[in-house]
């Protein structure tokens, strides 16, 4: 792989993570309503409403000629000019973003960066165990669903996988804290949050049985929603690898039907498979807010609903970054697989 | 004794629906060491079908009905997977067609074709079996450099040149080469045929060469085997066939050949296609598009007869004397036989019964010796252009019905 090629993908990354921060940043600045208000009481004076918009800087122009009317619209105003060309909010809010400052939490009174400290880990956890779980299993399932197609193995495949796919992940996590975390069906694991509350753990050892006793419910419903389709896209890629001529060329030289599936099908196979898996990260992501929130996983999931509840768009505004640089994160990472996998692409 | 021997060969696939659709019939076929054979017809004759069914390569739908395929005299229908498995490359190998796809495309070129030798023979080292890969690329015009390249950095000739490498990498007997220049441009399949010719030489290799284009059987082979419709129509060493085609099919197939020293103009072709294998033609196959048709056509599978040097053919326009006899000399086809024979091998036929049998002039052909070659004479180059169906038994299409599955259903019947 040339250091061209990495070097091309590097900077449509940064390129594409640069415009992600534009429009997330007027994204924010469209909403209506005034910031302010939602973060004072009703009865505070007009003039501490005003330091405080001062102290946030929400006085400032949001773009060059373009301000905020008392009404809360953007509105074009020209007068500003040439001033608002260095002072304004988006300047200053890129200048932040490049030292890694996302502004205030309102709620917690606190660095965002630091509220999302506290959940990002968390959410690694549950959807990076979710993400390897499903892509074994379920590239293991298609490969062999599609080798065997029509057998009695791809038809119980397909269909419990379409299943699956149909249903809405909330919902399976719901099924089975019913069925595994309560009384009504057997209690095996515990339902809630991520450690034992109140539990003071001696060692790290009992620290982590505990935590993985508790992922296990989130992460297999995350997992089985991401095993279904998975495994669907590898059976499908399998059947057609194995159309393909050269594998008929293998057989032909003499390869037992396993090293024909081994060396000339599943390679070729897997291509597709990574591109999907990484294209649909940012579903996972999306997934992963309502499983969070059926099994009170700490994690940004719940970030993001406990932020919308209390209108702390700061946090708001730093949750969407960071899972957009995730989504841009995996997909470099696919593209830097599928130069490894395929030689065609890395010129 | 022959180093191939193929005897009453049948291939059936099952199709979508359960019905049994027959590619080939009956065909007998054989090979000696060192000797080159040209397997030729329409597309959908059931060429590539016979030499996948040899190669044991047929798709999962396809099996070997009936006939054995004896290499060495050894059965090897008789071999289980396992057995065949040993045979497959040491003793035969394919070239296929439009190496593109017959590569895989995300594996080095070298490793492809080392890939056999390590599995055939455990004991090669890699060091070995690449230093063999290197003198391979050196026969076929490669150079070793390029061994760790992929197939996406070859061109469509060098890329044919990597396949051949890879069919002799475990230095086989007997090659198929599966329409080897198909989609070449005309000066690579000339060097790709040129190789293949050298190679056979210096290798002592027995060829199978499957293609439509006969001047490239003329070029290479030493015996043509026509086929139509999955049978044998007609079989002979190469002069005696291009020479004097004894079969009315083999003689429009070469007449199909557009001549460069002649007129410039098209060449006569063959109206309508070969019937499809799921509703097979009564009696000969070939008869609704042929100008010779007679009652016995419609009725009676011609038998393979011997008119010396090997030269065989299923005709029944072919007299004892080994002519094929002009139109002008052959029984008048009885409307009502071809209606009836038509209603039950389910293709139309319109008949004009006043004007049969149509004269030998109409066709270019001069009475009395049919043998001529025909590039001699281009066909109806004195009047005007001969009407491109014989108004006798033609014009002949297959009612074909929307709901019938056609050739395409089944997976690589001719590619």
């Amino acid at each position: 792989m040339g250091s061209a090629f990495v070097l091309r993908k590097l900077g449509g990354a940064l390129l594409t993570l640069f415009a992600i921060a534009v429009l997330n940043f007027f994204l924010f600045r469209m909403l209506p309503g005034d910031p302010v208000n939602t973060l004072l009481p009703r009865t505070v004076s007009q003039a501490q409403k005003n330091a405080l918009r001062i102290h946030l800087g929400l006085d400032q122009p949001v773009f060059p000629g373009i301000v905020r009317s008392p009404q809360g619209a953007l509105e074009i105003d020209l007068s500003t000019l040439p001033d608002s060309l260095l002072q304004n909010q988006f300047l200053t809010s890129m200048g932040n973003l490049l030292v890694l400052d996302l502004g205030q939490s309102f709620s917690e009174r606190k660095p965002v960066t630091e509220v999302i400290a506290d959940h990002f880990w968390p959410t690694v956890l549950l959807v990076g165990t979710a993400e390897v779980i499903a892509l074994v299993v379920g590239v293991l399932i298609g490969i062999r669903a599609g080798w065997r197609r029509g057998s009695r193995f791809d038809r119980l495949a397909i269909n419990g996988s379409l299943v699956l796919y149909a249903v809405p992940l909330f919902w399976l996590g719901m099924l089975l804290f019913y069925l595994f975390a309560t009384s009504n069906g057997i209690a095996l694991f515990p339902g809630q949050q991520m450690v034992t509350p109140g539990a003071r753990h001696t060692d790290l050892v009992a620290y982590w049985v505990d935590v993985l006793r508790h992922l296990f419910l989130p992460a297999a419903t995350l997992a089985l929603g991401l095993i279904a389709g998975n495994a669907l896209i590898m059976r499908s890629s399998m059947v057609e690898t194995l159309k393909d001529d050269y594998v008929t060329t293998a057989r032909a030289k003499g390869l037992t039907e396993s090293q024909v599936v081994r060396r000339h099908a599943i390679p070729n196979a897997l291509l597709p498979t990574v591109t999907v898996v990484a294209l649909t990260f940012g579903y996972v992501l999306g997934g992963a807010i309502g499983v969070e929130e059926v099994y009170a996983w700490p994690g940004m999931g719940s970030l993001i609903i406990d932020a919308i509840e209390r209108k702390d768009f700061p946090v708001l505004q730093g949750v969407f970054l960071v899972i957009a640089l995730c989504v841009v994160i995996a997909n470099l990472v696919a593209d830097m697989m599928y130069g490894i996998l395929d030689p065609r692409v890395r010129t | 004794m022959a180093l191939l021997e193929v005897r009453d060969l049948v291939v059936e696939f099952t199709l979508g629906d359960g019905r049994i659709a027959r590619v080939v019939d009956g065909v007998d076929l054989d090979l000696d060491a060192g000797e080159a054979l040209g397997l030729v017809g329409e597309s959908g004759c059931g060429k590539t079908t016979t030499a996948l069914a040899i190669a044991r390569l047929l798709p999962a739908n396809g099996r070997i009905a009936r006939g054995t395929v004896r290499l060495d005299g050894q059965d090897l229908t008789a071999l289980d997977d396992a057995a065949f498995r040993d045979r497959r490359w040491t003793d035969i190998s394919v070239i296929f067609q439009g190496a593109m796809n017959a590569l895989n495309p995300v594996r080095r070129v070298g490793d492809q074709v080392a890939e056999p030798i390590l599995i055939h023979e455990p004991t090669t080292t890699r060091e070995a079996a690449r230093r063999r890969v290197a003198e391979l690329f050196e026969l076929v015009g490669i150079s070793p450099d390029r061994l760790r390249e992929y197939p996406h950095q070859f061109s469509g000739g060098m890329r044919q040149r990597v396949m051949i490498a890879m069919a002799l990498a475990c230095r086989p007997r007997l090659v198929i080469g599966d329409e080897p220049t198909t989609a070449l441009d005309v000066m690579v399949q000339a060097q790709i045929l040129e190789l293949l010719e050298r190679l056979r030489r210096e290798l002592g290799l027995a060829l199978i060469l499957i293609t439509h284009d006969l001047s490239v059987v003329a070029e290479t082979c030493d015996r043509t085997l026509v086929m139509y419709a999955g049978r044998l129509a007609e079989t002979g060493p190469v002069e005696r066939l291009h020479g004097g085609p004894l079969h009315p099919y083999s003689l429009r197939l070469l007449r199909s050949v557009p001549d460069l020293s002649g007129e410039r103009r098209l060449p006569a072709g063959i109206p309508g296609q070969p019937p499809s294998p799921e509703s097979p033609v009564s009696g000969c196959r070939f008869h609704p598009r042929c100008d010779r048709a007679m009652a016995q056509c419609v009725t009676d599978v011609p038998v393979v007869r011997s008119f010396g040097e090997a030269h065989r053919v299923a005709c029944h326009a072919v007299g004892e004397e080994g002519r094929l006899r002009p139109p002008g000399e052959l029984p008048r086809i009885p409307s009502a036989l071809a209606i009836a024979a038509a209603s039950t091998s389910g293709v139309e036929v319109a008949v004009d019964a006043d004007v049969l049998p149509v004269s030998a002039d109409d066709l270019g052909v001069p009475p009395g010796d049919p043998r001529e070659p025909p590039a001699d004479r281009p066909v109806g180059v004195a009047g005007p252009p001969m009407p491109p169906v014989p108004p006798s038994v033609a014009p002949v299409r297959t009612t074909t019905d929307a709901s019938a599955p056609t050739t395409d259903d089944l997976p690589r019947v001719d590619a």
